[in-house]
């Protein structure tokens, strides 16, 4: 399967909810909706990787698993080259619940190293999804013109190549 | 009398605590540590006395011990909160002889604030609120302690110390030695590297999709943070827009510390940013100052070839697909950057982010480094599987040597992950590694025989209908999508199927359901 897939991993539906209501909002021409998968753990994440490694996956982090989220990243970014990868900032690190005068910089540090993990692009807020769709659909066009680039899958050529009795060195 | 003994008699019982015990003043500076501190984070007890420590997540290079009396100390700072007379809880860490961290819980008390001083998030006006007396737990965190603190709801001093770690994890990740292979190429490579990292210049990491450029550009940022602090700010080319490219620009420019902890700004996959960029780039970096450096990568050879002072290539021979280049330039975004290309990027760009170019050789160039890249590739599959293997037969080896890798690193990476799938034992055999693997072994064991007899119209029938299964595959099983792949008409790729043997039944049932036979009888053959 090398087309590409959108993963949503999180608790509940909140993100997966608001990226159908803002896809739906988009001019039916910009949007070529590609199908939404919804999973509730890395595991499940990297399974999900696993059958599509050119996916969109969108990962939800929060205060809970942010270290996690880090590692899985780097790990994963490494793995799936051809993916593509958001985070989801959780409002318990963005600083909207709760009083914590930290937080705006709690958030800053934790958008940086989401972005030297491996996340292209983080969104902070569920009513400000247009970027992370933007990129999204820019990385499913990527994938949908160049298909056939998993690195693994034995090279057409090579196969090819290795038919023919007669070859030069 | 009362008060020089009393103060002697807490420092002697303090002394003889087995738990670490320190103290930190109001200015950041450890005034006092017992034996057991100095015990746990290896270092004396007259280094750690006088030192000011640092709250902050900034990643350090992996071979700062934090030895240098002068320099400060990063791990044992209380959280601010305890500053301003708030009690409360989380971890220390320090480094353990291994390299790796250790853990322990600690009670940060404040000192020295009157009870009337005591105001919320204020500091009292005398100034002497602020001094903290640190507590630690008598043994270190277990992982499984560490790992059931981080998923509790860790307060904001733990979500630092959780960057913390992230950060210190990559400077260790991106070491000096992490840089693998004894050959010479590499050997260079990784000089150019320190030598980056230590100069501060602009670089730019040429080499193969998939070679490890990206880790190299990242071992220049990690290893320049040995002195210092500095933020790296990714920015994928391909994928950059204009809010993505100004909030990058920006995070540069905000105060990050001071002028010395440069930010890193890495362009992954130059070629692909779109000119306009380029220009804005380039404006920020010459007229606005920014004050960060520049690390780029690129993945075209010829270009790399051409900054390091070779002849340049013309832009038809850049614009020639390569084994390598293949999978990327494929796209309409690959046409255009290669219609932009290395011949499109803006030569003032260049010569800006070019101050030193390392060329990240090919796999197939460093031969030698392939039993020691695939063991390393191998023991990371072992990570948290179930399947623990230990090595790779020498066959198995000397079959990996006949391909030609031309999805590099990564790719090795992929196959062995694979052979790790299929391997029963402890070692993995020829057996083991993928078809592709065997299929260019028997491409060379072919190479030397004596010409042999082909019916060409097989060959080629074979060949047709292997395109025809990837077509298919590729495209999700829609014949019109496979047909648009194979630049051939719909009613031409059923009549192919028919006529290469594909067996009717299975084949309709498979892939579009009982129209194909249907449509294909409406179709006179050709």
């Amino acid at each position: 399967m090398n087309r590409c897939e959108w993963i949503v991993c999180e608790r509940g539906s909140t993100w997966a909810a608001a990226l159908r209501v803002a896809a739906a909002r988009q001019p039916p021409a910009a949007w070529r909706g590609p199908r939404l998968y919804e999973v509730r753990s890395l595991a499940e994440l990297s399974e999900r990787f696993d059958v599509c490694p050119q996916g969109y996956g969108l990962v939800e982090v929060h205060r809970a698993n942010l270290g996690p989220v880090l590692t899985w990243l780097v790990d994963t970014v490494r793995r799936f080259p051809r993916g593509c990868f958001a985070a989801l900032l959780d409002a318990s690190i963005t600083g909207k619940r709760g009083p914590n005068r930290h937080s705006s910089d709690d958030r800053q540090e934790a958008v940086n190293s989401l972005l030297e993990a491996g996340a292209v692009d983080v969104a902070d807020s569920p009513r400000h999804l247009q970027p992370i769709l933007a990129l999204g659909q820019r990385h499913c066009d990527r994938v949908a013109i160049c298909p056939g680039i998993a690195v693994p899958s034995p090279s057409f050529a090579e196969w090819a190549q290795s038919l023919v009795p007669w070859q030069d060195s | 009398m009362p008060r020089t003994a009393t103060s002697d008699s807490l420092t002697k019982l303090l002394d003889h605590c087995s738990r670490p015990v320190y103290l930190v003043d109001d200015q950041r500076r450890i005034i006092y540590c017992n034996p057991a501190l100095a015990d746990w984070t290896a270092l004396d007890r007259g280094r750690i006395s006088g030192r000011v420590v640092e709250y902050h997540s900034e990643a350090r290079h992996h071979a700062d011990t934090s030895r240098d009396s002068s320099a400060p100390l990063v791990d044992l700072c209380p959280p601010p909160s305890a500053f301003f007379g708030e009690t409360s809880r989380g971890t220390i860490s320090c480094v353990a002889q291994d390299g790796g961290l250790k853990h322990r819980l600690a009670d940060f008390i404040p000192l020295d604030v009157a009870p009337n001083q005591r105001t919320k998030g204020r500091r009292a006006s005398d100034g002497t609120a602020g001094a903290v007396l640190v507590l630690l737990a008598g043994s270190d965190l277990s992982p499984q302690e560490l790992a059931a603190q981080l998923t509790g709801d860790p307060s904001a001093d733990e979500l630092h110390r959780t960057i913390r770690r992230f950060r210190r994890a990559q400077a260790a990740a991106y070491a000096g030695d992490s840089l693998l292979g004894n050959s010479t190429a590499m050997q260079k490579v990784r000089a150019q590297v320190a030598a980056a990292a230590a100069s501060g210049a602009n670089s730019l990491v040429c080499g193969p999709p998939g070679s490890g450029r990206g880790h190299v550009a990242r071992a220049i940022h990690y290893q320049a943070c040995s002195d210092g602090l500095a933020k790296l700010v990714p920015l994928n080319c391909r994928l950059v827009n204009d809010d993505l490219l100004r909030r990058a620009l920006d995070a540069l420019r905000s105060p990050g510390g001071e002028p010395r902890h440069r930010p890193t700004l890495l362009l992954q996959e130059l070629e692909y940013l779109p000119r306009p960029f380029q220009t804005q780039l380039l404006t920020a970096l010459c007229q606005d100052e920014l004050p960060a450096r520049i690390v780029a990568t690129l993945s075209n050879r010829h270009m790399a070839r051409a900054v390091m002072g070779r002849p340049a290539i013309q832009e038809a021979s850049i614009g020639t697909p390569t084994a390598n280049d293949s999978s990327d330039d494929n796209s309409d975004e690959g046409k255009s950057a290669r219609q932009v290309g290395p011949a499109a990027l803006d030569p003032a760009l260049i010569d800006v982010i070019s101050t030193i170019a390392i060329y990240v050789p090919r796999l197939v160039e460093r031969m030698e480094d392939l039993p020691i890249l695939a063991q390393c590739f191998l023991e990371a599959c072992n990570r948290g599987s179930p399947r623990q293997i230990g090595s790779i037969r020498r066959e198995a080896l000397d079959r990996l040597a006949l391909y030609s890798w031309p999805g590099e690193l990564a790719e090795l990476r992929q196959v062995i992950a694979a052979a790790h799938r299929e391997c029963a034992s402890h070692e993995i055999e020829t057996a083991d590694l993928p078809a592709v693997i065997h299929h260019a072994s028997q491409a060379a064991s072919r190479a030397t025989r004596h010409p042999e007899r082909i019916v060409l119209d097989e060959l080629l029938a074979k060949i047709e209908k292997e395109a025809i299964v990837r077509a298919l595959a590729q495209a999700g099983g829609n014949k019109t999508e496979a047909a648009e792949l194979l630049g051939m008409t719909r009613p031409r790729l059923y009549r192919r199927l028919v006529q290469l043997g594909f067996d009717n039944e299975r084949t309709a049932e498979e892939l579009d359901g009982p129209e194909f036979i249907e449509r294909d009888s409406e179709e006179p053959p050709q």
